[in-house]
């Protein structure tokens, strides 16, 4: 079942390629499927460890094979990757040269649930690193005016990163002789080890996060990347970050990361308060999106280091909410783009609320949203995610909250100026375009779904609380 | 070498002289002389294929069967007889055409004899039925260019045939014997000044080798020529004649010099470190986009001895073969589009290559997986072997040269992606369509072997156990 749902994305991609005016229809069932998938083992999951675990021996003496399972943390990921991937497709309706872009977006796909269901390290290494490829010809054909400089950096930043976590990769395997995840766990890995390989294989996952000092790429790459790819970028390749510093360092190497938690904490407090402030200087619009995405990172990063049951789950729900808030803001701020043509806050100068409603009101939704506005999923995943810091390292996590003031002070200056007040030169000459109403639905999906898990964060919770808890208690035994 | 695979090399050998006489007699056209080297090397092809397990040993003393070189007996034929296709299409109008296609036929039976070689003596007989008939190759179109290119690969190969014979007259007085096996046992009871000769000689054939695989410092050749020769004579001898070489390598260092494993590692490791930042940083500064794959052969070479520095571990053979197997895949494949982009397109640099894949979609995509796998982005042939090598190297307890290995080949990263960058992001510059559409069947050719350099990222089985069997041949 795991395999169909890497393998088929792939499959059909060669197809989308060819039969052009099929590759959009193509793409939406891939994601689908992906999606359906993901239902189907939310339901049957049975609570606890891995499930759904499929293996296809490719060479065993050497530990190459590719090993799929899942857990709560995976299931809600490739949950997560088909909705975005549904919207992302109706979100690129009109894009141009479709065949080429949705063979690129299926190959990614399956790229995609690879990462979060290989339990084999080399196999995960393998889909992690092919992901690139996809994004690369993205952002550098179908981006803005810096596209190619956008995409190269982006290759080679990451590419260079990659290369700390397969030296950690290397490491493991000569001391375990394993690349699974299962059997590495087993093994015994000296401390001091242990902790060269967590410290290599976090400079990998920090750059995909990403954390200050090395989220660098991330503005570059989301502002010059078309809107649905920024939105692919920001809510599944960041998490594929959060994830393998979850997965594979976190619960692989408990006393390593129990050494490491300040230097977790002190990088996510930074990014959290640089990100912010980045994003308060910003006049571009996407490229504050960008700040507040990282923002957000660091706020998981904040979580994650607490290393305890309640911030894992903190961290996790605050994956899935920033995936949904962020990816709205980067649609809108495409849209904006689209509509005035330029990027700069300034050069729009207020009134788009009258000019175009529809958009103002997103707008302000996810910035509600981005901030944390109770009745948002932000709310619930900041909250938990303070909390959380503050039931471990005590009462100096209130800056914490802070921040988020920081971010309703950005963004509310950004519709001070930008969709409220009196219509500008520029925004008194548009000439609207109306949004095609395919593309509005992806739209209005994130609101409606950070809205319903903001309401209904149980449902959410309930199902990665076991995940949790375990950990937690490893963590904290 | 059994005698079936003893056989398919005679078939080859004597296709290459055979068929341009039967040509001359029956003034054939040039397309039924390809079709008979194609006969030849399917005979061949089967032969080698039959020969597995099968046949009765010939001349053990000069030449072993394994199944290393079985294995690689098949990726040499296969990215031959694209070579030869390719060949054939890009050099039509040359009049000697069914000569060039003879020679270049009789050299890489003498590449595949390489991988056989089980004695310093059929080694050289080898390596030398496969130089010599490339600076005939070199000069397929006689111009200044290519006459230079000659010269200097006729040279530097004569030097590296007087150190070869240097380190041999050494190494014989010694030992009393030719053989790689004879030899490790002497080496085994020398006495001291014996070990000082051994030592003298290992030097002057890692020089003479390291010719052949343009080690640094002895790469100043290998660009020059890989440029000046026509671009499918650079695919065979910067992909299949390079690999050929490092078969028999493996079974010098580690057959023969078995005492050098720990000695000589830390040697083998600086050799590596700058052969592959030289190939590297030069390569980053190249326009020409031959020039730039003949500089990443250069970093190549140094990835591979990081293998032969790694010999401690276990793992450094299969990384060497699988390095040796997939680098024949690209880098042939690499060079071949090459030959195509000239001599269809009139493509040489970089910036004409702007936009190309909007003129020719596939002939792009078959670079760019090529580009790819010699970048090392996972999942190819050339990601596994740089994960066996610097796996070795981890192994044999030299993380820092894994490090510096893998800081290269992320930057090696830049110059393939910049290529790629040119082909897909950027707009199209003037590129006409070429008349001729004789691209199309070497283009599919070329095709099949990304194709391969994907399916053995993926499929590792086969190599890595014949080169562990073969491992196991090997005294450790």
């Amino acid at each position: 079942m795991l395999l169909s749902a890497i393998l088929l994305p792939v499959i059909l991609a060669p197809f989308a390629y060819f039969f052009e005016r099929w590759a959009k229809y193509l793409s939406l069932a891939a994601g689908a499927f992906v999606t359906l998938i993901g239902a189907i083992m939310w339901l049957k999951y049975p609570g606890h460890g891995f499930a759904f675990e499929e293996f296809y021996p490719i060479f065993p003496q050497w530990d190459f094979n590719l090993h799929l399972g899942v857990d709560a943390l995976s299931i809600a990921l490739i949950t997560l990757t088909g909705i975005i991937a549904i919207l992302v497709t109706l979100s690129s309706w009109n894009m141009p040269r479709q065949g080429a872009y949705f063979f690129l977006i299926l190959v990614f796909l399956g790229a995609m649930v690879g990462v979060f269901a290989s339990l084999n390290y080399l196999w995960f290494f393998i889909f992690w690193e092919f992901t690139l490829v996809p994004m690369f010809f993205h952002i550098g054909i179908w981006g803005a005016e810096q596209r190619i400089y956008a995409a190269v950096k982006f290759f080679l930043y990451t590419h260079l990163a990659s290369i700390f976590l397969f030296l950690a990769i290397l490491l493991i395997f000569i001391n375990t002789g394993h690349f699974d995840f299962i059997a590495i766990k087993q093994s015994n890995i000296p401390l001091e080890l242990q902790k060269v390989i967590w410290l290599l294989a976090f400079i990998g996952y920090a750059v995909k996060m990403p954390v200050v000092p090395f989220h660098t790429w991330l503005p570059d790459a989301h502002v010059q990347a078309p809107s649905p790819i920024s939105v692919i970028l920001a809510g599944l390749l960041l998490k594929m970050g959060a994830y393998g510093l979850l997965r594979w360092n976190i619960e692989l190497f408990p006393q390593a990361s129990k050494f490491f938690i300040y230097l977790m904490l002190a990088i996510g407090v930074i990014t959290v308060f640089h990100a912010a402030f980045k994003a308060l200087y910003e006049d571009h619009v996407k490229r504050m999106v960008a700040y507040s995405s990282i923002n957000h990172m660091g706020l998981v990063l904040v979580a994650l280091a607490t290393l305890t049951a309640v911030g894992i789950s903190a961290s996790i729900y605050e994956m899935v909410a920033h995936a949904l808030i962020i990816s709205l803001m980067f649609m809108v701020a495409g849209y904006i783009h689209h509509i005035t043509g330029t990027w700069y806050i300034s050069q729009i100068g207020g009134g788009l609320m009258k000019k175009v409603p529809f958009i103002g009101v997103l707008y302000m939704l996810g910035a509600l949203g981005a901030l944390g506005f109770p009745g948002t999923a932000g709310f619930i995943g900041e909250v938990t995610a303070i909390y959380a810091a503050v039931e471990k390292f005590g009462w100096t996590m209130l800056v914490l909250p802070f921040s988020a003031v920081l971010t309703a002070g950005f963004f509310f200056w950004a519709i001070r100026r930008m969709i409220h007040g009196p219509e500008s030169e520029l925004v008194k000459k548009l000439h609207v375009h109306e949004i095609p109403w395919v593309e509005r639905i992806p739209l209005m999906a994130y609101v409606a779904l950070f809205v319903f898990l903001g309401i209904f964060p149980a449902i959410l919770f309930n199902f990665i609380n076991n995940y949790a808890n375990t950990l937690g208690k490893v963590l904290g035994g | 070498m059994n005698c079936v695979i003893f056989s398919g090399l005679l078939f080859l050998s004597f296709g290459g002289l055979l068929v341009p006489i039967i040509g001359n007699l029956f003034k054939l056209s040039k397309e039924w002389i390809l079709n008979l080297y194609m006969l030849v090397f399917l005979i061949a092809g089967l032969l080698f294929v039959y020969g597995f397990g099968n046949g009765h040993p010939l001349f053990p003393n000069l030449f072993t069967t394994d199944t290393v070189s079985l294995l690689m007996t098949l990726f040499v034929w296969f990215t031959g007889a694209v070579v030869l296709l390719t060949i054939y299409n890009t050099l039509k109008d040359v009049e000697n055409l069914p000569e060039i296609l003879g020679v270049f036929t009789i050299s890489l039976s003498g590449a595949i004899m390489t991988l056989y070689a089980n004695n310093f003596v059929s080694l050289l007989v080898a390596l030398e039925l496969m130089t010599i008939p490339s600076y005939y190759l070199i000069l397929a179109r006689l111009n200044i260019i290519t006459l230079e290119s000659a010269t200097k690969y006729f040279f530097n190969g004569a030097l590296a045939t007087g150190f070869y014979l240097l380190g041999l007259m050494v190494i014989y007085s010694i030992a009393g014997s030719f053989e790689f096996s004879a030899v490790n046992k002497a080496l085994a009871s020398a006495d001291h000044l014996g070990l000082i000769y051994f030592a003298f000689g290992f030097i002057a054939l890692l020089a003479a080798l390291g010719f052949k695989l343009s080690i640094a410092p002895f790469h100043f050749y290998a660009p020059d020529v890989y440029t000046g020769a026509p671009a499918s004579v650079a695919a065979y001898l910067a992909g299949i004649a390079k690999s050929a070489a490092a078969i028999p390598i493996i079974r010098v260092f580690f057959e023969a010099f078995q005492f050098q494993k720990e000695d000589w590692a830390i040697l083998l490791a600086i050799l590596a470190v700058v052969t592959m930042t030289v190939g590297n940083l030069l390569a980053l500064a190249q326009q020409n986009v031959a020039r730039i794959l003949a500089y990443s052969s250069v970093a190549h070479a140094g990835y591979l001895l990081v293998g032969f520095a790694a010999a401690a571990s276990g793992l450094a053979v299969t990384g060497i073969v699988y390095q040796a197997a997939a680098y024949v895949l690209m880098k042939a494949g690499a060079f071949l589009i090459v030959t195509l982009l000239i001599y269809y397109y009139g493509i040489k640099t970089r910036e004409q290559l702007r936009g190309f894949a909007k003129v020719n979609p596939f002939m792009a995509l078959v670079f760019t997986i090529l580009l790819l796998s010699l970048a090392g982005v996972p999942p190819t042939a050339g990601f596994i072997a740089k994960v066996y090598l610097f796996q070795a190297a981890v192994d044999a307890g030299m993380a820092w040269l894994a490090f510096i290995g893998l800081l290269n080949s992320a930057f090696a990263v830049a110059y393939y992606l910049w290529i790629i960058k040119e082909m897909y992001l950027e707009e199209p510059a003037n590129i006409s369509k070429p008349a001729d559409t004789g691209f199309v069947i070497p283009t599919a050719a070329v095709g099949l072997l990304a194709a391969l350099t994907i399916l053995f990222g993926i499929w590792v089985t086969p190599i890595v156990k014949a080169s562990l069997a073969f491992t196991q041949l090997l005294p450790f």
